[in-house]
């Protein structure tokens, strides 16, 4: 497989890693620590309980969002700056809402067949300095933040995506140790994983992970499947409607043995064609990463230009742009 | 559901036919109406002693996506049969209708031929409805006629092992041909649609080179995929893959679409019933190829209920549909039948099926007054030769058989193609190939 682009156009916006360190460092404790979710209360929380009644035979695809809406998504990283994306605190997201809700009625007015629903893409999980973050070499969030973020998405009426990063934690671990309580619990919280950040647990995978960036990171289908079959099980047990992963790619390199990924009905997976640069080579991407190895659904995801950032799309597309993509992406997610 | 009985159409309960051709009735209101027919076909039948009283039996599914074309088969049995309910000679005529989606069909068809007045039968509409009530009606040397069933085996004993089919129970040794049938099979289709598909646009083809096919995995659609692949190689098209699905497999499906956005082909052939047919064209479009042009061929094409197949009217944009058979507008006497079906019927539309099969009834009843005129005792053996060996004329055409069933002249397709609402609208005719040898 050859990638149709040139790879030193195209770079993973970096994390801006000393800031983040920085932030995570003073608002984030007990990275990688199990975290169970305050108990929900109030009419707002309420919202977003799953029903665990049983009425058989339950149908997961009722009320999914995908393949019956098209997902449009704002990036953030927790605790990170403006160029993390807009949803890297709850002050930006609620200045960029009105944004957000017009973007979203673009899509919904290029394709009537797809409903929008708008969505966070949440990185909780993000790779760290092994230094600092000797464990895993990537940080948590904790619970009060996720709830904060649990309750807007309520408000708003948003999908919630948690995005990790993982650095050497394994996909499992991290899931269970950090989202399970979420997943479970409300019927509009999803899964993302970022796979160019995440790196075998393993003394190399280590080494590689405190290299970062020197090395890419990569993950195996196994744990992609893994993700799959546990988010199939989650509906399933707890009678929630089909959920969504979202799995970034960025280089070839980063999922290994992809055509072994395996298909659940009783979830959606998205395969998001990741990375800022120019047109065409984005659109290059898109089409080895997306068009010529298509699991299930199409992701996109766009760069917004920030001042004092050069790590942005160039030129920025429109929407229109990027429904012309083929097969058109379901998710489209905006950093 | 089994319901045998014989009834004079007069004391039937009434049904209502679709108030718009676009618009598919409620499955509700569809299984209530034909729950409520089936019901009425129990009232006022009258008892095999009564030998001048002749019956037909109608044999159509009474549920399923596509019951609105179904209905719309029944309705024209009716029509014809309350068109010829004197035959002469004292005789008179009625319908049975049997449920084609009846578990034990077999049985049911054999049930109601133990009556002796049955002299004939139109359907079953579909393939394996036909394998399921072909042995009793051939045993009882009853002649049938099928508007719609495509499976080539049926007819064609060449063909039978490749379709699974065995033959001599659908065809008795030392019987004589009694199955007919009005339409293309998939052989047939499959090369019309090829054909279609390497035809220019200004023929209201594809222009397509290069061609990726899908099938349900049943005997028909992989009879059909085969004589497709088979043309467009002999056409020097290119097949650019091939999957294939079976109906209710959800991963199936999304494979086939996988597979078919990463061969990125000028157009996908699907090749199979209707409702994998709106399974495929929903995944697509939902996926994100809602521009992939699909083509088809069989019942899907022009299916009013196809909207609600799809799950949502634009959902089922960018297809084209070949219909075995005729537009009712291009058909000779469709003027004449569109009239007397929709003053029948509370102003409802036939489709291009119920014109097929009024003309089946027809052509049967056609041979039982012929028999009748001539001074002769009707029997069920001189209305299959009548029918076997005749010509008839009739609101789609001249009707007459080869000698293993099917048509003797090369097949018509309607084409069909939906809009970027998802709604159909009729293109153009194009003339099939006779079946192979």
């Amino acid at each position: 497989m050859t990638a149709i682009r040139a790879p030193e156009a195209r770079r993973s916006r970096p994390l801006a890693l000393a800031f983040t360190a920085l932030c995570v460092v003073v608002m984030l404790a007990g990275c990688g620590q199990a975290s169970a979710p305050p108990p929900a209360s109030g009419n707002a929380a309420s919202l977003g309980i799953a029903n665990v009644s049983a009425t058989p035979p339950f149908d997961p695809s009722v009320g999914a969002p995908l393949p019956n809406d098209r997902i449009i998504a704002v990036y953030g990283i927790v605790g990170g700056g403006q160029y993390n994306g807009p949803a890297s605190n709850l002050d930006m997201l609620a200045a960029y809402m009105p944004q957000f809700q017009q973007l979203g009625q673009q899509y919904a007015a290029l394709d009537p067949t797809h409903p929008v629903q708008l969505a966070l893409d949440l990185v909780i999980n993000v790779i760290q300095p092994c230094a600092q973050f000797s464990k895993w070499c990537a940080s948590g969030t904790d619970d009060a933040t996720i709830m904060a973020y649990i309750q807007f998405c309520q408000q708003h009426h948003l999908l919630l995506f948690f995005d990790m990063q993982l650095g050497v934690e394994p996909v499992a671990t991290a899931v269970v140790e950090q989202v399970q309580p979420y997943l479970q619990k409300y019927s509009f919280t999803e899964l993302a994983l970022d796979t160019e950040f995440h790196f075998p647990n393993t003394p190399a995978g280590y080494a590689e992970a405190a290299g970062y960036p020197c090395c890419l990171g990569w993950m195996d289908a196994s744990e992609i499947n893994w993700a799959i079959n546990y988010l199939a099980q989650t509906s399933l047990k707890f009678h929630l409607p089909r959920k969504v992963l979202v799995v970034h790619q960025w280089d070839p390199s980063v999922i290994r043995h992809k055509s072994a990924i395996k298909l659940s009905p009783d979830v959606s997976v998205v395969l998001q064609s990741d990375g800022w640069g120019g047109a065409g080579n984005k659109i290059g991407d898109y089409q080895v990463f997306v068009q010529q190895n298509l699991i299930e659904y199409g992701g996109y995801k766009l760069f917004y230009p920030y001042a004092g950032d050069n790590q942005f799309d160039s030129p920025f597309q429109s929407p229109q742009d990027v429904m012309s993509l083929f097969p058109q992406p379901l998710f489209v997610s905006y950093q | 559901m089994k319901a045998v009985a014989s009834v004079t159409h007069t004391s039937r309960a009434p049904r209502r036919a679709p108030a718009s051709p676009r618009h598919r009735l409620a499955p509700a209101l569809i299984a209530l109406l034909l729950v409520g027919w089936l019901a009425g076909c129990k009232l006022g039948a009258p008892t095999s002693s009564d030998s001048k009283a002749l019956s037909l039996l109608a044999i159509f599914p009474a549920s399923g996506e596509q019951s609105a074309i179904y209905v719309s088969m029944a309705n024209a049995v009716d029509l014809a049969v309350k068109q010829n309910t004197s035959l002469g000679g004292g005789y008179t005529l009625s319908a049975t209708h049997l449920d084609e989606t009846d578990a034990a069909l077999g049985a049911s068809v054999a049930q109601a031929l133990a009556n002796p007045q049955v002299m004939g039968a139109i359907g079953p509409a579909t393939s394996p409805g036909a394998e399921a009530a072909l042995p009793a009606l051939a045993q009882a040397g009853v002649v049938t006629i099928s508007p719609t069933a495509m499976l080539p085996g049926l007819t064609q004993a060449s063909q039978a092992s490749a379709n699974g089919v065995t033959f001599s129970q659908l065809h008795p040794k030392g019987k004589p041909i009694s199955f007919f049938r009005q339409t293309a099979d998939d052989s047939q289709a499959g090369v019309a649609a090829a054909d279609l598909a390497l035809a220019s646009t200004s023929a209201h083809g594809f222009g397509a080179h290069a061609v990726f096919v899908v099938d349900d995995g049943t005997p028909s659609g992989k009879a059909q995929a085969a004589a497709f692949e088979r043309e467009l190689k002999a056409a020097k098209g290119t097949l650019t893959g091939s999957a294939s699905f079976t109906l209710g497999d959800a991963v199936g499906v999304q494979t086939a679409v996988s597979a078919i956005v990463d061969a990125n082909p000028d157009c996908v052939f699907f090749a199979g019933d209707a409702a994998a047919a709106a399974r495929l064209r929903a995944t697509l479009s939902q996926s994100g190829a809602l521009a992939e042009p699909l083509l088809l061929a069989g019942s899907a094409a022009g299916d009013p209920g196809w909207g609600a197949a799809v799950g949502g009217a634009l959902l089922g944009a960018n297809t084209t549909g070949l219909l075995p058979g005729q537009n009712v507008t291009s058909m000779p006497g469709g003027k004449t039948f569109a009239a007397a079906y929709a003053a029948a019927f509370s102003g409802a539309q036939p489709t291009p099926q119920s014109a097929l099969a009024y003309d089946a009834a027809i052509d049967e009843i056609s041979a039982l007054k012929a028999l009748i005129a001539a001074g002769k005792t009707p029997t069920r053996a001189g209305a299959l030769q009548a029918v076997a060996t005749g010509t008839y004329s009739g609101v789609t055409g001249k009707i007459a058989f080869d000698a293993t069933g099917d048509l003797a002249s090369a097949p018509l397709f309607a084409v069909y193609a939906t809009n970027a609402k998802g709604v159909w609208s009729y293109q153009t005719s194009v003339t099939g190939k006779l079946a192979a040898a």
